[in-house]
């Protein structure tokens, strides 16, 4: 069974008003994919594509129009109340910036504490089971007690991680989880996110623009553009051999260090 | 060929604490010199001392000289002259760094009035052009626009149009392709390329992508805690970096092609920020390679074998470059 499956998803954003006022826009538009578990699809596009889009109809923060979404083999786009906390269980999300995602008012041991509150562990377990969720992230327990503005965006971004794991997901969106990180910081995080995954069997839903990034994250890719997927398949098959005209474009547009001057110049040679 | 921009022994401190710990760089005319580091580097705030942009509590030594001018002295009336004219500035998010309550005509043309004395129609006139030769279609209706009613992308071409209003002879572009996409980041190097092959203008480009740094630059200087550590050509320093810090930071980048590997190397630790011991070399708790030596005294900018200076006691060598 697949850790995620949807199919036909369709999300519009409405502009609120009257008569011609109104403004249908479809941010999502007739998108499918399955997910195993165990596997990482990476979603990519540049701003404005639809793919954070996807991410939160699949966590229904916003409604899907259409489609089916079956996480676990449990159609999800209908759920509602506790039904719809309960399936939140099963899948969680990793945001850009840790900073805003973090409630800046808890230590980032309740920070934890809250999302094991939501998965139903009785109090007295919390304090062991943050210390294992912060070791599991490669922190020590001593930052159980620190503010998140007293720890650096990587250890922010681990914390992120912790809370998101706290309630036993099957499934992580990472939303451009490590596009705020610095290089070095990023390569410890997309590290661990592959460990976690080894261990547990987790599915990783992993939007980013960053395509050299994906290419080390994915198993499988989905080049999304205007709400459409253009290009979906193994990643191995589609960094080798891009099909589709955007895909080529978005792996040439990548600077890569070493080419060099020249290379950027001709690759570009007169598309303007 | 004298420098246009000498920076001389920079120290930037704030209450204390050392961001910029003894900067010193030179920039030709028509030059494209990179900063690279990671965040609490110290390469903005080098930018900042340059333009001086920073609040009166920063404590700042050393010497900036443009054009032979020291501009650590100039007066507020200088400065004015100074910025806009000789030398200008993009920032990273041109959403904040344009005026939400203006055209961009307005913001435009106030340049060109104030430096170059224009007339009202002519600067008018003057802006449209400008913001064609920056790929603006139908400019001159735009000029009535505000800054919301265009995408990240078009705002950071308005940016620098705005900087390359008075052809200054130096751009100081501090990130400013990290809010963009890919695509659209290659356009607006390229529209700094042409302003440099137009104008002979001097850009200073700073980063934390090594990859858009050496897609762009001549020369480039990697910086941690507040140091220059390796500094040359673009080419050179990626194909044979000498200090451990910039191998590193090449390994962490997942290549584009070739094979994968299982995991990325990773640098252990985070950059410092701020409150660096001087009494070390600020990469020695980081570093694969760190010896006694290197707990001893922090390394000053010395040749290596690889013919560049870097800020390391034990650099890499030719014979251990492997790519």
């Amino acid at each position: 069974m697949s850790a995620v499956a949807v199919s036909g998803l369709t999300v519009k954003y409405r502009r609120p008003g009257q008569g011609l006022r109104q403004e249908v826009f479809n941010a999502v538009d007739d998108v499918s994919f399955t997910i195993e578990p165990g596997r990482t699809l990476g979603l990519a596009g540049e701003s404005g594509s639809g793919k954070s889009s996807v991410a939160r109809a699949l966590m229904r923060v916003v409604e899907p129009y259409a489609g089916e979404v079956l996480i676990g083999g449990q159609e999800v786009t209908k759920l509602r109340g506790g039904a719809l906390r309960k399936f939140r269980r099963h899948m969680q999300m990793v945001f850009q910036d840790p900073y805003d995602s973090l409630n800046p008012r808890l230590t980032a041991g309740d920070n934890i504490a809250e999302a094991l509150t939501a998965a139903g562990v009785p109090r007295p377990d919390h304090t062991a089971r943050t210390r294992e969720l912060l070791d599991r992230v490669g922190l020590p327990a001593g930052f159980a007690r620190r503010y998140p503005h007293q720890i650096s965006g990587g250890q922010r971004q681990r914390v992120s991680i912790a809370r998101a794991l706290a309630v036993g997901p099957q499934v992580l969106v990472c939303d451009e989880a490590v596009s705020a990180l610095d290089v070095s910081v990023r390569a410890q995080i997309l590290n661990l996110l592959k460990d976690l995954q080894d261990a547990d069997g987790l599915a990783y839903l992993f939007i980013s623009h960053d395509m050299s990034t994906l290419r080390f994250m994915a198993d499988d890719i989905a080049i999304m553009r205007g709400g459409r997927i253009v290009e979906s398949g193994e990643s191995k098959s589609v960094f080798a051999e891009p099909a589709h005209p955007y895909t080529q474009e978005l792996i040439a547009a990548v600077p890569e260090p070493g080419a060099g001057r020249r290379r950027r110049l001709r690759a570009e040679g007169g598309d303007r | 060929m004298t420098a246009l921009l000498e920076v001389d022994g920079l120290t930037v401190g704030f209450a204390g604490s050392a961001a910029v710990r003894g900067v010193s760089f030179e920039v030709a005319p028509g030059e494209r010199v990179g900063i690279v580091g990671e965040s609490g580097s110290g390469k903005s705030v080098t930018a900042q001392a340059v333009m001086r942009l920073l609040p009166p509590t920063a404590e700042i030594g050393g010497a900036v000289r443009f054009a032979g001018q020291d501009v650590l002295g100039y007066d507020a009336k200088q400065l004015a002259g100074w910025r806009g004219n000789d030398i200008a500035m993009v920032f990273q998010d041109p959403m904040s760094s344009l005026n939400p309550l203006l055209r961009i005509g307005t913001q435009l043309t106030e340049g060109l009035r104030r430096h170059r004395g224009l007339s009202k129609a002519a600067a008018h006139s003057e802006a449209a052009r400008l913001l064609r030769t920056v790929g603006i279609a139908d400019a001159e209706r735009r000029l009535r626009d505000y800054p919301h009613a265009f995408s990240g992308g078009m705002r950071q071409r308005v940016c620098i149009a705005i900087a390359a209003a008075c052809a200054p002879k130096m751009i100081i572009a501090d990130e400013p392709t990290t809010a963009l996409d890919v695509t659209v980041q290659a356009q607006v190097l390229d529209l700094l390329d042409e302003l440099t092959e137009r104008h002979g203008t001097a850009t200073v480009l700073i980063s934390h992508d090594l990859g858009v740094v050496s897609s762009f630059c001549d020369r480039i200087l990697i910086m941690y805690a507040g140091r220059v550590v390796e500094a040359g050509p673009a080419d050179d320093i990626i194909a044979r970096p000498a200090h451990p810090y910039t191998r590193a930071l090449l390994d962490s980048i997942p290549p584009l092609r070739g094979p994968l590997p299982r995991r990325l190397p990773t640098i252990p630790g985070a950059p410092p920020f701020g409150g660096v011991k001087g009494d070390q070399c600020s990469f020695a708790d980081r570093c694969p390679r760190v010896q006694d030596r290197c707990r001893t005294a922090d390394p000053a900018l010395t040749p290596t074998a690889t013919g560049r200076p870097a800020a390391c006691y034990f650099p890499l060598d030719e014979s251990e470059v492997t790519v």
